[in-house]
C-alpha cells in the first residue's frame, strides 16, 4: 500500500525505512532528472546516490515551508552535477561519510539504470492538465518562490502550495506508470 | 537461481542502514561541509595514501626511459611520477606484482614511450609491463597519477592507462597517399597507436578495453564474447590481459573497399556486445562478485 505520510513527516522520522520509502517516492524522477543531464550511467547513479546521501545527512535542513521535498533533491542533484562538470568527478564526500560502499556496476546494472534513465520526464508533464504542469515547471525546474505563483495564478501561497503539491504526486503516479 | 537486486535496490539498502546508524544528533548538523576544510585535509590524506603504498612494489633497477618526443629543455620529465604504485591496483593486477623484467624495459616499450609518450601526468616508472611484443608493436600497461585537467576532464586520479603501438606491417599497409588540387600525392598520416585508460573502478567494471583487447582483474582466466552473428569467441587471459582473435583493422584498405567494408562488418558483429569473464573452471564471474572480494582482500 502507497505511503500516504508527506514527505516533511517521513524525513523526520526515526525510522531508518521511513527514508527508505523517502527515497523509493522519488527516485524515478531525480533519475530522470538527472540521466537527461549526463551522458553516462555510472555518473547518474553516482550523482543520484550522493543526492540521496545529502539529503539523509541534512534532512533536518529540510524545510517543507520552502517547497516540495522534490524541488530540494533536484536543487541538491542540479548542484552536483554542475560541481561534477567543473571537477570532472562526482562528489561522494557524504557517502563516505555515512561510509556507504562504492557502487561497483556491472553491465546488467547499466542497462537496469539506463532503463530509469529513460524515463520521459517531459511526457510524464504533458499527461497533467496545462494549468499543474505550468506550475511543476515554474516551481520545480525554474525555481520561482511561492509568492511569485500566487500572484501569477491570483490565490494565496497557501492553495499555490497545495495546487504544486497534487501536481507533482500525479507527476510521481505517471512516472510509476510509465515504470511499470 | 538467484535474485540479484539492481543498483537502485542496493542503494535503497546502503540508505536505509545509514539511516539507522545516523545518531539524531547528525540531523541536526545540516550546514554543509565547508569547503576550505575540504582543501586543508586533502593534501596530508594523499601523502598519507601515498607513503602507504610505497612498499607495494619491489624495488627495481633504475631505469630511465626518454617519455614522449625529446625536448632541449628536458621539460618531457615533467611526465614522471616517483609516488608508489596505489595498493589497491598492486592487489587486483598480479602483474603489477611480478617485478619488472628486462623485457619489460626492453626496446619495444622504450619505442612506445618515446613515440606516443604518455596520455596522463605522472607515469610510474615501476608500474610499466610489456603485455605483448609482435612485429615492431607493444602494449605496454602503465599507471599514471593523473588523467586529464581542468582544460580536458574528466580528471581520474592513480588511472591505468593500456597503450598500443601499431606494427610494422599494419604502418606499411597504411601507408597510402591522396591527391592534392595540383595532382601531387600527398602521405595520408599513419596511426601510430593509442591508449585506453581508467580508474580502478573502470578496471573492476571491466572498462579498460578496445573493442577486441582489455585489461581485467587477478581471478579472471579466460574471456567470452557473444557476437552479433551468434559467434561466440573466447581469448586466454595472460598477465591481466586478453586479445581476441578477431581482426578489425581494415588494414589500411579504403572504409569503401571491399576489405574496408568486411572489416567494419567485422568491427560491428563485436563492438558493443557483453564481454563475460570466466574463472579458471569456466564458469562466469560476476564483476561485482569479484570487486568485493578484491575490497575484501585488501581490508582483511
Amino acid at each position: 500500500m502507497t505511503d500516504k505520510r508527506p514527505d516533511s513527516e517521513l524525513l523526520a522520522s526515526p525510522v531508518p525505512d521511513d527514508f527508505g520509502r523517502f527515497y523509493r517516492r522519488h527516485v524515478d524522477i531525480v533519475t530522470s532528472y538527472v540521466g537527461r543531464r549526463s551522458v553516462r550511467p555510472d555518473v547518474t547513479i553516482d550523482i543520484v546516490a550522493e543526492t540521496f546521501a545529502r539529503a539523509l545527512a541534512h534532512r533536518a535542513a529540510y524545510d517543507p515551508s520552502r517547497g516540495p521535498a522534490i524541488a530540494w533533491l533536484l536543487t541538491i542533484a542540479q548542484n552536483l552535477l554542475v560541481d561534477a562538470a567543473r571537477r570532472g568527478r562526482v562528489a561522494d564526500q557524504t557517502r563516505r561519510r555515512l561510509q556507504q560502499e562504492p557502487m561497483v556496476l556491472d553491465d546488467a546494472d547499466l542497462e537496469a539504470i539506463d532503463r530509469r534513465r529513460s524515463i520521459d520526464l517531459d511526457a510524464a508533464l504533458q499527461h497533467l492538465p496545462a494549468d499543474q504542469r505550468r506550475l511543476v515547471e515554474q516551481r520545480v525546474i525554474e525555481e520561482q518562490p511561492y509568492a511569485v505563483l500566487a500572484a501569477t495564478v491570483g490565490c494565496s501561497e497557501q492553495v499555490v502550495r497545495k495546487r504544486v503539491s497534487r501536481a507533482l504526486a500525479s507527476l510521481r503516479h505517471i512516472v510509476e506508470e510509465q515504470q511499470s | 537461481m538467484t535474485f540479484t537486486p539492481d543498483p537502485f535496490d542496493r542503494l535503497h539498502d546502503a540508505l536505509v542502514a545509514s539511516a539507522s546508524t545516523l545518531p539524531e544528533a547528525t540531523r541536526a548538523e545540516a550546514r554543509p561541509a565547508r569547503r576550505t576544510w575540504r582543501v586543508r585535509i586533502l593534501g596530508p590524506l594523499a601523502v598519507a595514501g601515498l607513503a602507504i603504498g610505497g612498499t607495494a612494489l619491489a624495488a627495481t633497477t633504475p631505469w630511465n626511459p626518454q617519455v614522449g618526443p625529446k625536448s632541449p629543455n628536458g621539460s618531457d620529465r615533467a611526465t614522471v611520477s616517483r609516488s608508489a604504485v596505489p595498493p589497491e591496483q598492486v592487489a587486483a593486477l598480479g602483474v603489477l606484482r611480478r617485478p619488472q623484467t628486462d623485457r619489460d624495459r626492453s626496446t619495444p616499450t622504450e619505442g612506445l614511450l618515446r613515440t606516443l609518450g604518455v596520455p596522463g601526468r605522472g607515469l610510474r616508472i615501476p608500474s610499466i609491463r610489456l603485455l605483448r611484443a609482435h612485429d615492431g608493436a607493444a602494449t605496454v600497461l602503465m599507471s599514471l597519477a593523473r588523467l586529464g585537467d581542468r582544460r580536458e576532464p574528466p580528471v581520474t586520479r592513480d588511472a591505468l592507462c593500456v597503450s598500443e603501438t601499431t606494427s610494422a606491417a599494419q604502418r606499411r599497409a597504411e601507408r597510402r597517399s591522396v591527391p592534392d588540387g595540383a595532382g601531387r600525392a600527398l602521405p595520408v598520416p599513419v596511426a601510430l597507436g593509442g591508449s585506453t585508460c581508467g580508474s580502478y573502478g573502470d578496471l573492476l567494471r571491466g572498462r579498460l578495453r578496445t573493442v577486441t583487447t582489455g585489461l581485467v582483474p587477478d581471478g579472471v582466466s579466460r574471456v567470452r564474447v557473444r557476437m552479433t552473428t551468434g559467434q561466440t569467441v573466447t581469448a586466454a587471459v595472460r598477465e591481466n590481459f586478453y586479445a581476441l582473435p578477431i581482426d578489425v583493422s581494415a588494414g589500411g584498405a579504403s572504409p569503401q573497399s571491399p576489405a574496408g567494408r568486411a572489416a567494419f562488418r567485422r568491427f560491428r558483429t563485436i563492438n558493443g556486445q557483453r564481454i563475460d569473464w570466466l574463472d579458471a573452471n569456466g564458469r562466469t564471474l560476476r564483476k561485482n562478485d569479484l570487486a568485493r572480494s578484491l575490497r575484501g582482500d585488501r581490508t582483511n
